[in-house]
């Protein structure tokens, strides 16, 4: 049970990598943004990973944390893509 | 300007996301948690509000104005210090109180929780003022 999560979070870091490539290359600011708001999954998944993974339910109240407060930052930075 | 989407979901998150944040600070004092978690939880809400509905909607929410919140909050968390040193104590001794109330569990009220509820207020006041006064400029 706890080999599976320890596999799903290798799996995250490699897909986390990939987004953070994508956020320093990315030619436009709007596949930046998506990079940034993929991150931020990525960082939710992981805290739901570690939650099941110390068997502690303090990691939820960071995923609710991070999935609200990134939610802001995301249609923040789509905004200031739409000025321009 | 703003997408019938974004208002909806800002409408909707309002209510829950300040309900998260009073947890935050509730909870503060065993677990994570705490005054300034909270209070960047329920400014990010009033964010939210000034990105869908701009930010002369956002500010008729509070209806304090955010220094006055702030100075407000800075003079609860000093007040929880200098009381201690008013009863003979070292700054910022903190306190327990235990409630008896009829018919309803056992109440325990810290003087650290009006510490944190201070924290709580400086921080909303000052995020707020920063982000408003950002989307004005």
């Amino acid at each position: 049970m706890s080999g599976l999560v320890v596999y799903a979070l290798a799996a995250l870091g490699v897909s986390a990598g990939l987004a953070l490539a994508r956020l320093l290359l990315g030619p436009t600011a709007q596949d930046r943004v998506m990079a940034s708001d993929v991150l931020v999954t990525h960082v939710v998944a992981a805290l739901a990973m570690l939650a099941i993974l110390f068997r502690d339910a303090v990691f939820i109240d960071g995923v609710l944390v991070v999935t609200l407060v990134g939610f802001v930052g995301t249609v923040a930075y789509a905004q200031l893509v739409q000025r321009g | 300007m703003t997408s019938l989407i974004l208002r909806t979901v800002a409408r909707v998150s309002l209510h829950l996301t300040l309900l998260f944040s009073v947890f935050l600070l509730v909870s503060g004092h065993n677990a994570p948690g705490g005054g300034f978690i909270a209070g960047l939880v329920a400014a990010a809400a009033l964010v939210l509000q000034a990105l869908a509905f701009g930010v002369e909607h956002a500010r008729r929410m509070v209806p304090v104005d955010e220094t006055a919140l702030a100075a407000l909050g800075l003079l609860l968390a000093a007040g929880t210090g200098v009381a201690a040193l008013v009863l003979g104590q070292p700054f910022l001794t903190s306190g327990l109180l235990h409630l008896d109330l009829p018919f309803w569990p056992e109440v325990k009220i810290s003087s650290a929780f009006f510490f944190d509820l201070g924290v709580y207020l400086v921080v909303v006041g000052m995020v707020l003022q920063v982000i408003f006064g950002l989307r004005e400029a």
